[in-house]
């Protein structure tokens, strides 16, 4: 895999989905479409193993240094672990299935990214209120963020459809030079 | 099979182990990340600002009038200043009576703050409804420091501080505090209930007032402007608009009380191309002065 290309790719959709989330903002605050997930399960699906769970930590970190969360004392709070897990277990998911996918469907990049997203929410959420158990300095709401993170989830197939015309487009340049195993035939 | 050097087979089993300890470590030995928090904003700031112009230039953010001239703006503009003045002078007067009985009675007098307004653009929103706000080196900005848009318009409080940068969580984020406001019953604010008032998470806050038994004229009524009076927020900051009632619920379980959804002026607050600090002025040196 070509990591600039990755870095690039990974920049301009962090990028889209921060200046997009006022706008893609479902009406009822936190609901929104990640841009990240549908190029994570692009890779996951693409990729070899390796680089693939390096990209999901790397991809995970940078959205846990984006992603505060606000205290109860009026700060704000940087957590790093919860969305790097969640992204490594969503494509570990994907990994494991990615044999009886179609890789080049858009509808393969959808229902996947639907299904990581809600994987790496339910990680994210559950790390989260294990940590806020007792005398926590955060504010947290398990089952609103659960709601919220459901959601966002269903929704991030919008996205993911649009993008992964994009991504198709931009195969290429990724440089993947994989031996997917299929399950009904030969190597892809 | 290919021979791997231990340090590349057992990097990514490290590298998840810290993960977990990072996720589940105390806050106060995790600080550092603020560093890196900081530098990967820097990082993405390049690319976030030009689409959020672009954004922005696509779908504007909705304003108070829209058909109005800029020179029809800049006198509701100047109003709107105006009106704060006089009823910060109308709240400073009560507090000031309030303060002599006090001080009749030998209690602690705390001194009057001025304040310097510093306008920053804002650059990008975060997750969480939180706003990135480019801000370079301004003295006396801190976290809690107060942010106003369009003058009057409060909209949060600043939640950290970086070395180019500053996190605002505004007033309608879930994740705010409530805050206590008044609801202005007549244009001249003379008649005022009060309200405690709590985010809903789509840009509005909700609160509860007590029905008027009384007279029918000071009634709460869809449109009456709401402003804070707030003693956990400091004192420049009271009076600011928190918005204007939406509309006014009932509450089946409490028939004597109203519920009334408050929406900030500026449509949504965490588009605001540009935010004021409201930063007090010490007088000390190397403090208070953008």
């Amino acid at each position: 895999m070509n990591w600039f290309v990755f870095a690039l790719a990974a920049w301009v959709a962090f990028g889209l989905e921060l200046a997009l989330l006022p706008i893609f903002d479902a009406g009822s605050g936190g609901v929104h479409p990640s841009m990240v997930v549908p190029l994570l399960v692009f890779i996951a699906i693409n990729a070899p193993r390796k680089p693939t769970l390096w990209s999901a930590i790397i991809l995970g970190v940078v959205m846990d240094l984006l992603s505060p969360i606000p205290g109860a004392d009026g700060g704000v709070i940087t957590i790093v672990g919860p969305h790097a897990l969640g992204y490594l277990l969503a494509v570990h998911f994907v990994l494991a299935v990615r044999g009886m996918l179609i890789a080049r469907n858009p509808l393969t990049i959808v229902v996947m990214s639907i299904l990581a997203a809600l994987v790496a929410q339910v990680v994210v959420i559950a790390i989260l209120t294990v940590r806020d158990i007792g005398a926590s300095p955060l504010m947290w709401d398990a089952p609103d963020e659960l709601r919220q993170g459901g959601f966002s989830a269903l929704y991030t197939g919008v996205s993911a459809l649009l993008l992964s015309f994009v991504f198709f487009a931009l195969a290429p340049v990724f440089g993947f030079h994989s031996a997917v195993p299929t399950r009904f035939a030969r190597h892809i | 099979m290919q021979y791997q050097h231990p340090i590349v087979r057992w990097s990514m089993p490290i590298t998840i182990v810290v993960l977990f300890v990072m996720a589940f470590a105390p806050l106060r030995w995790t600080t550092w990340t603020n560093w890196f928090a900081a530098q990967v904003k820097v990082a993405i700031v390049p690319i976030t600002h030009p689409l959020t112009i672009v954004v922005d230039t696509i779908v504007p953010s909705r304003i108070a009038d829209p058909e109005a001239s800029e020179r029809e703006l800049a006198i509701t503009n100047e109003l709107d200043r105006v009106r704060l003045e006089l009823l910060q002078t109308r709240a400073e007067n009560e507090r000031l009576t309030r303060l002599v009985d006090q001080l009749s009675r030998g209690a602690a007098v705390t001194p009057e703050v001025d304040v310097s307004q510093v306008p920053r653009q804002r650059v990008s929103s975060l997750m969480g409804d939180l706003l990135l706000v480019r801000t370079g080196p301004v003295e006396g900005l801190t976290r809690g420091t107060v942010v106003v848009a369009d003058a009057v318009q409060l909209l949060g409080r600043v939640a950290r501080v970086e070395d180019r940068t500053a996190t605002v969580l505004p007033i309608t984020a879930k994740a705010s505090q409530p805050i206590l406001a008044v609801v202005l019953l007549n244009e001249s604010g003379t008649q005022q209930v009060r309200t405690l008032l709590e985010p809903t998470g789509d840009g509005t806050l909700r609160g509860e007032v007590a029905r008027s038994t009384g007279d029918d004229q000071w009634r709460v009524r869809v449109g009456q402007e709401v402003r804070l009076r707030d003693d956990q927020w400091p004192r420049h900051a009271q009076m600011l608009v928190v918005g204007r009632i939406e509309r006014i619920e009932r509450d089946e379980d409490q028939p004597l009380r109203q519920r009334i959804i408050v929406r900030p002026t500026t449509e949504d607050l965490r588009r605001v191309p540009e935010v004021i600090f409201r930063i007090p002025i010490t007088g000390e040196p190397g403090g208070g002065r953008p």
